[in-house]
C-alpha cells in the first residue's frame, strides 16, 4: 500500500518536472526547428565560393613598395654615414663621457667613504705606533 | 616553365620570375587574407607583404614542404600579425580619446560581404564572417583554410603542422563555437 503510494507520488512529480521544463523552455519545437536550419543555412554559405582576386597590378605596387622601402633605408644608411653627421656623433658622445666624469669627481664623497668614517667616529678608532705606546707619558 | 625553375630563379632575384610568382599565387595569398582580416584593404596590403617576404626569404625555403604551403604560411602569420597591430593601435586610440588627445570615434567595421559568394547567400555569409572573426585564432585559421580555401584536412595540418586529428578537433571546435555564436544571435535578433 506504502509502496503503491510512493509510485504513484513519483510518477505525478516527475510529470509534473517534465510539464515545468516543457513551459519553461526557452523555444518551443518549431522554434528550434527554425532556429537549427537558419544556423545550418549559414554555417554552409560558404559552399562554392569563389576566390576573390585583388585589383589588377598588383606587382606594379609590390614593385614600387619594396622601391620605396629601400629608398628609406638607403636614405637612412647614406644620412649616419656622412662625414659630417659621423663627427659630430662621435663628438657628443665625447662631451656626454667627459661631462659624466668631471660631474662624478666635483660631487660629495662616495656612501662608502661615509660609511667608514662613521664606524671609526663610533668607536674612536686611533691607530697608535710601537713608539708612541712604549714612550707613553704617565 | 615549371615551379622548381621559378624557385631557382626567384634564389637569383630574376625580376620576370618574381612576376610570374606574384601572378600565379596573388589570388591564393588574396583570398586567404581576405577571409582572415574580412577587408579589402587589409587583405592588399598583408598580399604585399607576404610577396616581399617571399622575395627577400626564398633562399631559406628547402622544398621540404610544397611552395604553396610556405607561402601558406607567410600570408596567416603576416595577416595575424596584422591583426594584433590594428588591436594595438586601436587599445591605443581608446587611451588616447580618454585624455583628450585623439578625436577619432574607434567604430566597428561595418558587415563585410566577401566577393566570391553567390548573392542568395550574401546575407548568411555576412552572418558568418560576423561570427569567425570571434573565434579563437587557431580555430580561425583553419576554418577559413577549410572554408574559405578549401583546403583539405591534410593540406591544412601542412600548413598549420599538425596533425589531420588534430585538424579534425579544431574544425569541430569551431563548428560547436560558430553554432553557440549564431543561435545567441539569431535568438536576440529574433526578440
Amino acid at each position: 500500500m506504502t509502496m503503491n503510494f510512493f509510485v504513484k507520488a513519483t510518477k505525478i512529480i516527475l510529470y509534473c518536472k517534465g510539464f515545468y521544463i516543457q513551459i519553461t523552455s526557452k523555444y518551443t519545437n518549431m522554434e528550434r526547428e527554425f532556429l537549427n536550419k537558419k544556423i545550418d543555412e549559414t554555417l554552409d554559405s560558404t559552399e562554392g565560393i569563389q576566390r576573390a582576386a585583388p585589383r589588377p597590378f598588383l606587382f606594379t605596387r609590390i614593385e614600387a613598395r619594396m622601391q620605396a622601402e629601400k629608398n628609406i633605408w638607403s636614405t637612412v644608411s647614406s644620412f649616419v654615414a656622412r662625414p659630417v653627421v659621423a663627427f659630430a656623433c662621435i663628438c657628443f658622445i665625447i662631451i656626454v663621457n667627459a661631462s659624466v666624469i668631471w660631474f662624478s669627481n666635483m660631487s660629495a664623497p662616495s656612501s662608502q667613504q661615509g660609511t667608514e668614517l662613521a664606524t671609526a667616529d663610533e668607536y674612536s678608532q686611533v691607530n697608535y705606533t710601537l713608539y708612541e705606546f712604549e714612550n707613553a707619558k704617565p | 616553365m615549371t615551379e622548381s625553375e621559378l624557385i631557382e630563379l626567384l634564389k637569383r632575384k630574376d625580376r620576370a620570375a618574381f612576376k610570374q610568382i606574384v601572378e600565379t599565387w596573388q589570388n591564393m595569398v588574396y583570398n586567404t587574407a581576405l577571409g582572415i582580416l574580412q577587408n579589402a584593404e587589409d587583405a592588399e596590403d598583408v598580399t604585399q607583404e607576404t610577396f616581399i617576404q617571399v622575395f627577400e626569404s626564398i633562399g631559406s625555403f628547402k622544398g621540404e614542404s610544397k611552395f604553396s604551403t610556405w607561402v601558406y604560411r607567410i600570408t596567416i602569420s603576416k595577416a595575424m600579425d596584422h591583426i594584433r597591430r590594428k588591436k594595438r593601435k586601436k587599445r591605443f586610440a581608446f587611451i588616447e580619446s580618454l585624455y583628450g588627445k585623439n578625436d577619432k570615434m574607434v567604430v566597428d567595421p561595418p558587415d563585410f560581404f566577401h566577393p566570391g559568394v553567390s548573392m542568395e547567400k550574401k546575407e548568411n555569409a555576412a552572418v558568418l564572417f560576423k561570427a569567425i572573426e570571434r573565434l579563437p585564432a587557431s580555430q580561425k585559421k583553419a576554418f577559413v583554410l577549410n572554408k574559405v580555401e578549401g583546403l583539405s584536412y591534410a593540406e591544412i595540418g601542412e600548413v598549420m603542422k599538425v596533425s589531420d586529428s588534430a585538424v579534425d578537433a579544431l574544425l569541430q571546435r569551431a563548428k560547436g563555437n560558430l553554432r553557440k555564436l549564431l543561435q545567441d544571435y539569431f535568438t536576440t535578433i529574433n526578440k
